[in-house]
């Protein structure tokens, strides 16, 4: 097999988050981004959901294992970054849906950025431009 | 409780152990394009974006860090029209490929590592 001389769009479509308890994810990306859910695909060996934007063709798939495996984070990845027009009201609903903080709303440059913890481990930036109306 | 701030997913941020040969990685592979690095102490950071700028993700290096991925992330899928096309490329690009390409109903997937050992998904006949 050779290599093509002149590549086709590739678009990155998606990144895949394991979560222990996939409604409860999806109801937190719901919930706190307003993303809707998109095709689930049923398994024998997994659940999985993918989560949309509205207008954006990059999704977050959540994928429950009915293993029970633990998960395991690692430093290998994350965070996700989520560009918002309203930093503080995400935010409010994350912590209200049982997120933590790992970096407070800080100032930097045009933006303005804060990064959480999803109750299922994983590492949110939140971003928002703070140049434009 | 209002839902009525858009969000939406700008980039994901992965950590390799060289941003420069897994940029290369990307460029060659998926014809993405970098930024200029971030360099600090002790870290480098490389932003990469699609051609249309959609979504992009962030090369993050760290002086000295063991790299441990855990299972809880990926792959990174990527769409593409043409999967023979799109993996001959990424294998010229350094890639390792994970089995063989499989069928699941009108999609046609292969799995890879990328040189920096990340997974990678590419599947055609989603879109």
């Amino acid at each position: 097999m050779t290599a093509t001389p002149v590549p086709e769009l590739c678009d990155p479509g998606f990144v895949k988050l394991h979560v222990p308890d996939l409604e409860s994810a999806a109801a937190f990306f719901e919930t706190v981004f307003g993303w809707s859910q998109n095709t689930v695909l049923e398994m024998a060996e997994f659940r999985q959901v993918a989560m949309s934007a509205q207008g954006n063709p990059f999704d977050v798939i959540l994928r429950a294992w009915k293993d029970g495996k633990p998960r395991e984070i690692g430093n290998g990845w994350g965070p996700l970054g989520v560009r918002t027009n309203d930093l503080q009201a995400v935010l409010a609903r994350a912590l209200d849906q049982g997120s933590a903080i790992v970096r407070e709303p800080t100032a930097a440059g045009a933006v303005r950025f804060a990064i959480l913890r999803t109750p299922h481990n994983h590492e949110i930036e939140l971003i928002e431009r703070t140049d434009q109306a | 409780m209002t839902t009525a701030a858009l969000s939406r997913l700008g980039f994901f941020k992965i950590t390799v152990n060289d941003a420069a040969a897994t940029q290369r990685f990307y460029e060659q592979a998926f014809v993405m394009t970098a930024g200029e690095p971030i360099d600090g102490p002790g870290f480098r950071e490389i932003v990469l974006k699609t051609p249309d700028e959609a979504c992009g993700f962030v090369l993050f290096q760290k002086d000295g860090l063991e790299i441990t991925r855990g299972n809880a992330y990926g792959p990174i899928g990527f769409y593409v029209p043409d999967l023979s096309a799109a993996l001959a490329r990424a294998e010229a690009a350094g890639a390792k490929r994970q089995g063989d390409p499989q069928r699941f109903g009108e999609a046609h997937f292969v799995f890879l590592a990328s040189p920096d050992g990340h997974i990678i998904e590419l599947i055609e006949g989603m879109e």
